[in-house]
């Protein structure tokens, strides 16, 4: 695991208070999306479909700070939409890295280099930057729909981390995925210098343009083993070893999909980051208004039967890791030995 | 009117009662990823993007942003005459065998041009 050890003992005291305090339910990462407009069309992305008046629209800044405070999660994603087209990302950042909120933000890196040489941001240990690349340069330009964009997005990597900035990738892996190549990739990008690599099956998203070539939960595990069985020492991941352990079918866990609520310009979303199912108009509405025994593998929902993503199941792994001894343990030696 | 079998709403105007109900054509517009028209109960149209709806007997509500992007804004379940899907389906007709077959020309299309 390479997350910086200030940030999982912040994620690990505030697991252990939440626990404490008997709190059944409780969000682990904030899902901020302050717009949902992007630069570009992924196959995959079911996120930016939507008419130009919706497109256009910015959350205030006010409105995205009264969210996370409301919600209290210690870790604040701002995926979109491409969070750097937003008129306001700077000044989102600066509150909340002042309020010592661990902030990735989500970003395809098309514009990152700019906003980094107009000095947008200031490097702290609570911002990284989580740069979405989907494979190497063929995979990827092929996943994102355009070509060039690796080229673009590892040129913004090169300048994020010459100038200090914490940078990790986010990858999303579909049925089409060559296991090798993948491993290639991994390699690549340790080469490059990103702190951690973050990985997660696609979902299938109702309104994603690519229905085709999302996995199911075996060939999840199929895939996930053939890439990580053999792990390298040198690749460093920035997600909890049990949840890579659960990808590759080695540990069984239920979805929390409480866990990294989201937050977007229609309010917050229910149930999850992936089911579109309405929205409530506070985080208290959303959790308690929602009866959440409908979701997860075991409510037998088909929606959630095939779904082993990160946003539902890396918040169970946490809560293992930092409430079992037994899953303390199992992290503990995946971290030290390297091997999963 | 049935909802349409092709799966695209696009252009689709049901008439409430004639086998769709007011909760499912409100759910279906819920659900579009295009503006809608709403004819009002007591008058008048909106053009709009249906953002949520809580069908819940104590609430029966539905929100919306204006052509503006203007909203949330609240209207009640009981002043929704009709619906009309008269915006285009932004999540149709751009899927990824398209962008393939696009890839494909291009190939072939650069291939043509070295081979020249």
């Amino acid at each position: 695991m390479s997350v910086p050890a200030s940030q999982a003992w912040t994620v690990a005291t505030y697991v252990v208070k939440q626990r404490i305090k008997n709190r059944k339910r409780y969000p682990l990462v904030l899902m901020l999306e302050p717009l949902l407009r992007c630069n570009l069309a992924c196959a995959g992305c079911g996120k930016i479909q939507y008419p130009a008046q919706v497109l256009r629209k910015n959350m205030s800044v006010a409105q995205a700070l009264e969210a996370v405070e409301e919600c209290g999660a210690p870790v604040i994603s701002i995926p979109g939409g491409e969070p750097l087209l937003y008129p306001h990302i700077g000044e989102l950042v600066d509150e909340l890295v002042r309020r010592k909120k661990y902030v990735y933000v989500c970003t395809n890196a098309l514009l990152l280099k700019q906003k980094l040489e107009e000095g947008l941001f200031e490097p702290s240990k609570y911002l990284s930057f989580s740069v979405h690349m989907d494979g190497l340069r063929e995979e990827h330009d092929e996943a994102v729909c355009r070509d060039g964009v690796y080229d673009i997005a590892l040129d913004g990597i090169r300048e994020a981390l010459a100038r200090g900035f914490r940078v990790t990738t986010n990858t999303t892996l579909f049925d089409n995925t060559d296991p090798l190549r993948v491993r290639d990739f991994f390699d690549e990008m340790m080469d490059v210098g990103v702190e951690g690599m973050m990985v997660s099956p696609g979902y299938s998203y109702a309104k994603a343009p690519d229905q085709d070539h999302f996995l199911e939960r075996e060939k999840t595990n199929r895939l996930f083993s053939q890439i990580l069985s053999n792990k390298k020492r040198g690749w460093r991941f920035n997600q909890s070893p049990l949840f890579l352990r659960f990808l590759m079918g080695k540990e069984d866990f239920e979805c929390t999909p409480w866990g990294n609520p989201l937050y977007t310009i229609f309010g917050w979303q229910r149930p999850c980051y992936l089911l579109q199912e309405g929205y409530a108009s506070s985080f208290q509405e959303l959790m308690d208004d929602t009866d959440w025994s409908r979701y997860g593998k075991e409510s037998g929902n088909p929606a959630c039967q095939d779904c082993m993503v990160h946003s539902g199941h890396e918040p169970t792994a946490i809560h293992a890791t930092f409430t079992t001894w037994r899953g303390f343990k199992r992290a503990a030696v995946s971290t030290i030995g390297g091997k999963l | 009117m049935p909802l349409p079998p092709d799966g695209s709403l696009e252009g689709w105007a049901p008439a409430i009662g004639d086998g769709v109900s007011l909760d499912e054509v409100i759910d279906a517009a819920f659900d579009y990823r295009g503006n809608v028209t709403l004819d009002k109960a007591d008058g008048g149209s909106i053009v709009c993007y249906v953002s949520n709806r809580d069908p819940r007997p104590y609430r029966r509500v539905l929100q919306y942003f204006d052509e503006s992007g203007e909203g949330p804004f609240d209207l009640a379940y009981a002043n929704v005459a009709a619906i009309r899907f008269t915006g285009k389906d932004t999540a149709a007709g751009n899927s990824y065998e398209d962008y393939q077959r696009r890839k494909a020309k291009e190939r072939a299309r650069e291939g043509g041009a070295q081979q020249a």
